[in-house]
């Protein structure tokens, strides 16, 4: 058909279907990955009435810059740039599928079709199809058709129609032919194996080839390198906290020049935080002086002219803490991953605890939105949201400096916010009921979840039976066995009540309200483990009133830390202290001291587990009993010997005496003499 | 590697290095502690009149100075028997003085012990004196030094306590109690420190 080894898509029949496809594979995973996405977060704001914000009674110094983020956070959300490119895929697939549906196939030699051919039904009789062969035989045979106005294509053209009509008409009828076309798909049997290239052949073999060439050369030599290389970069500038490098790094040089002698506030850690390469990203004017003090000028709630770069830094700033938190951890040092969990809080709440003493006391309280340092009695000792939920020593108005409707909705805020109380926390080795050595172990901690507002806590003998058997005591099932952790992660999300009002990142909240665990040994107070999240528990229990508290009404969370490293080989005690702190509020922290009780019981040997006898003393079992020193049943030697000792000898004389009989006539002979 | 030239002076006739003074104090605290330090060092070599710092042994510690730091030690001791605590903060004040004015370059290993006797002692005495913030600054030390003596952690909370820090307070009692689970008066405190906790959630 043509010079070249290849076919070229000239009727423009296959490009569309190969572009099609190009676009669907990526196009139709991203679309369901985007609304699955989607749809979990409609779920999610559906079934709760949480995170809801309390700007209706509280708007914080600059709220219309809050909003102002949040609005330009959700438009970006929406109209990002892979929600876009996804919109224009589907594009190019309808306008493919508009053109695809446009094409009409032309006959040739690669789609034989002799009933379209012939322009009749496939299951025409064979007189329908001689019939139609007749007719079109008359209309394009060479001598019936009038050539003279034609030009020389024109005249091929119907030359091959005649030829084609004449194969078909053959593939219907001959046997031989008929036979070809069922196997091969072709009436003149086998033909060899064709490649076709999707372009039509002008782009090749015509003017444009050179273009064609240089886009070929553009795609493999430079986009695809710089694609793969910007990727890669992509990968290599982040760490696995998915922080920059360079701020990891800056991390790291922190750490290793920490001073266990000095004493580290706020303000340090918001010094160190502010040189991370993050910033910059942000506007690459900013000076980690500037971003200092930024930050310091948001905990100290002043305002500021340039609102919204703060927020903008501000918004950041947590995830960069808690990577922080991560590689402080690394290093082992408590101190500051308390300090840094401290400031964490600071930036939520925007809270400078560090400010003044009187600050520092009356943390718990000044996170409340609606509260002011200069309002406050502070000549009162109220210090703990508790203490002004259930026994403040003079009026909470009085006390807080604001009126009755206020001091309403901020104690509605204050119920809100979870504590936590542990009920045991302990060190488990699945399957055992004590901690060998060298074993893989993992600290359970069953507790509940309260409200400020809660007396004391529970017993547990009060606690429901539903509730106990299957939240206090776990399951000891194969599947709990193996991975223990599964309890934890079948818990619900922890969800909270109310937003804080300053911290604009609403979505950083919602992933982060929990509680971190550091796990300490009380020998030297540094961390051993890497420090986990508590992100599921059941928070129903803030609701109840005290009565349903007290009585019975409580669910039993669980949060289980697995070891990284076995239990030490030696048998003693290991002390420890479990360190739960708040990521968002003040005053929801517990400390809880732990000791690990390495034991080396010895395996029970289960005797009568099956009914087995001890091996006897004297059998094979019995010897490799013996060897192991297990039990074996005795045997009474001395009666054995006595009845059965005779027999035997008795025996093995009359087993010689047939055998060996002239040495004991020697014997008997040297004996006479 | 690139190599930085310190804005650093040195002076034959003091024998000692200088940071020079147009750079502003606050932007070199760092370079300035660690300057002092040099210093320090260089001048205990140049007392020391030998070509190498003597080897560390056991022995090989200025006696004298430990027989002042226990006289020292003994009157200030003699001083909280009369409580008068702050006077015996003074005098365990010098003590500690005297015990970290030895030569650098001495073994620290056997003379640690008086160092931690003093703090302790220095501790308690403010401590009793109700000077919680000093006595919380000698308790962290102490802590650091000795974090297996049940004391040590006994002092760090009956500060933090004084100072209305009522969970480090708990979590104190309780890491002593991790060394020495029948010690009467952690237990004490920590039951006292408990109730103080309670009382402060309104929970009584």
């Amino acid at each position: 058909m043509s010079q070249s080894r290849y076919e070229y898509d000239e009727n423009s029949e296959t490009w569309p279907y190969f572009l099609l496809t190009t676009v669907l594979v990526p196009l139709v995973p991203a679309t369901l990955s985007k609304l699955y996405g989607f749809v979990s977060e409609a779920t999610d704001k559906d079934s709760s009435s949480s995170f809801r914000s309390i700007k209706k009674w509280f708007k914080p110094y600059n709220d219309k810059e809050i909003e102002k983020f949040k609005a330009s956070r959700g438009r970006s959300r929406l109209f990002n740039k892979s929600n876009c490119l996804v919109a224009l895929g589907w594009l190019l697939t309808a306008i493919l599928f508009l053109k695809i549906s446009s094409i009409t196939l032309t006959v040739s030699e690669t789609n034989f079709d002799p009933w379209k051919i012939l322009e009749i039904s496939d299951s025409a009789t064979e007189k329908v199809i001689k019939t139609a062969y007749r007719k079109l035989s008359l209309k394009f045979h060479p001598d019936k058709v009038d050539t003279s106005s034609m030009s020389q294509k024109e005249i091929d053209a119907v030359d091959a129609a005649y030829v084609l009509i004449n194969k078909a008409y053959k593939a219907l009828t001959d046997e031989t032919v008929r036979e070809n076309f069922l196997k091969y798909g072709n009436p003149d049997g086998p033909n060899e194996i064709k490649h076709g290239i999707a372009l039509p052949k002008f782009l090749i073999d015509g003017p444009t080839s050179p273009f064609l060439v240089l886009i070929y050369v553009l795609l493999i030599a430079v986009i695809l390198p710089l694609v793969v290389s910007s990727w890669w970069n992509g990968v290599k500038s982040k760490t696995k906290q998915n922080i920059h490098v360079n701020t990891a790094d800056h991390f790291m040089k922190v750490m290793i020049n920490a001073n266990p002698s000095k004493m580290i506030l706020i303000d340090d850690i918001l010094e160190y935080v502010s040189h991370a390469a993050e910033y910059v990203e942000i506007d690459s004017t900013l000076s980690s002086k500037k971003v200092h003090s930024l930050l310091l000028s948001y905990i100290n709630r002043e305002p500021t002219k340039d609102e919204s770069l703060r927020l903008n830094v501000v918004s950041i700033t947590p995830r960069l803490l808690s990577a922080f938190i991560e590689i402080a951890a690394a290093f082992k040092n408590t101190d500051y991953c308390i300090k840094l969990v401290d400031a964490h809080r600071s930036i939520i709440q925007a809270l400078n605890i560090d400010k003044d003493a009187k600050t520092h006391k009356f943390q718990q309280i000044l996170q409340l939105p609606g509260t002011d340092i200069s309002k406050i009695d502070t000549t009162q000792n109220i210090l703990t949201l508790g203490k002004l939920l259930k026994k403040p020593t003079i009026e909470p108005s009085k006390f807080l400096g604001v009126d009755e409707a206020t001091v309403k909705n901020i104690q509605d805020y204050a119920k809100s916010i979870p504590l936590i109380e542990s009920y045991e926390c302990s060190f488990k080795v699945p399957g055992e009921d004590f901690v060998p050595p060298n074993s893989s172990s993992h600290i359970n901690l069953k507790f509940i979840t309260k409200s400020p507002l809660h007396k004391s806590r529970p017993e547990l003998k009060d606690l429901a039976k539903n509730v106990i058997e299957s939240q206090f005591k776990e399951e000891e099932s194969l599947e709990n066995l193996k991975d223990p952790l599964k309890v934890v992660e079948e818990q619900k999300d922890i969800v909270i009540d109310n937003l804080p009002p300053f911290f604009p990142d609403e979505d950083y909240i919602k992933q982060n309200c929990g509680w971190v665990a550091f796990l300490v040994a009380q020998r030297d107070n540094k961390i051993v483990e890497i420090p986990k999240m508590i992100k599921k528990a059941d928070l129903s229990n803030l609701k109840l009133t005290q009565e349903q508290y007290i009585k019975s009404e409580c669910q039993i969370s669980t949060f289980k830390i697995q070891l990284q490293s076995p239990t030490p080989s030696a048998v003693g005690e290991y002390q420890f202290r479990l360190i739960i702190r708040n990521l968002l509020y003040f005053g929801s922290d517990i400390d809880i001291p732990l000791v690990m009780k390495v034991e080396d019981k010895p395996m029970d040997v289960q005797k009568d587990v099956y009914g087995i006898e001890d091996p006897d003393e004297d059998s094979i079992a019995g010897a490799m009993a013996q060897l192991r020193g297990e039990p074996v049943k005795k045997i009474a030697f001395e009666n054995e010997y006595e009845s059965s000792g005779d027999e035997d000898s008795d025996e093995e004389e009359e087993l010689w005496t047939d055998i060996d009989t002239d040495t004991e006539v020697e014997e008997d002979a040297v004996d006479e003499k | 590697m690139a190599t930085t030239v310190l804005p650093i002076t040195y002076d034959s006739t003091s024998k000692k290095v200088s940071l020079e003074e147009t750079v502003p104090l606050s932007s070199s605290k760092d370079l300035q502690l660690e300057i002092s330090q040099i210093n320090t060092l260089y001048a205990d070599f140049i007392k020391a009149n030998s070509e190498f710092p003597p080897p560390p042994s056991k022995e090989a510690f200025t006696k004298n100075l430990s027989m002042m730091v226990k006289k020292m030690h003994e009157s200030a001791t003699a001083l909280m028997r009369q409580r008068q605590f702050a006077d015996a903060a003074k005098k365990f004040d010098i003590a500690l003085g005297l015990a970290s004015a030895r030569s650098k370059f001495e073994p620290f290993q056997p003379t640690m012990s008086e160092l931690i006797i003093c703090l302790m002692g220095r501790c308690d005495a403010y401590t009793n004196a109700n000077m919680f913030v000093e006595a919380l600054e000698d308790a962290e030390v102490l802590v650091l030094l000795g974090s297996q003596i049940p004391d040590n952690h006994l002092r760090r909370g009956i500060c933090n306590l004084n100072l209305g820090e009522f969970l480090s307070a708990k979590s104190d009692f309780e890491r002593g109690l991790a060394f020495n689970s029948k010690h009467p008066i952690l237990l004490k405190l920590l039951e006292i420190c408990l109730k103080i906790i309670d009382e402060e959630n309104g929970d009584n």
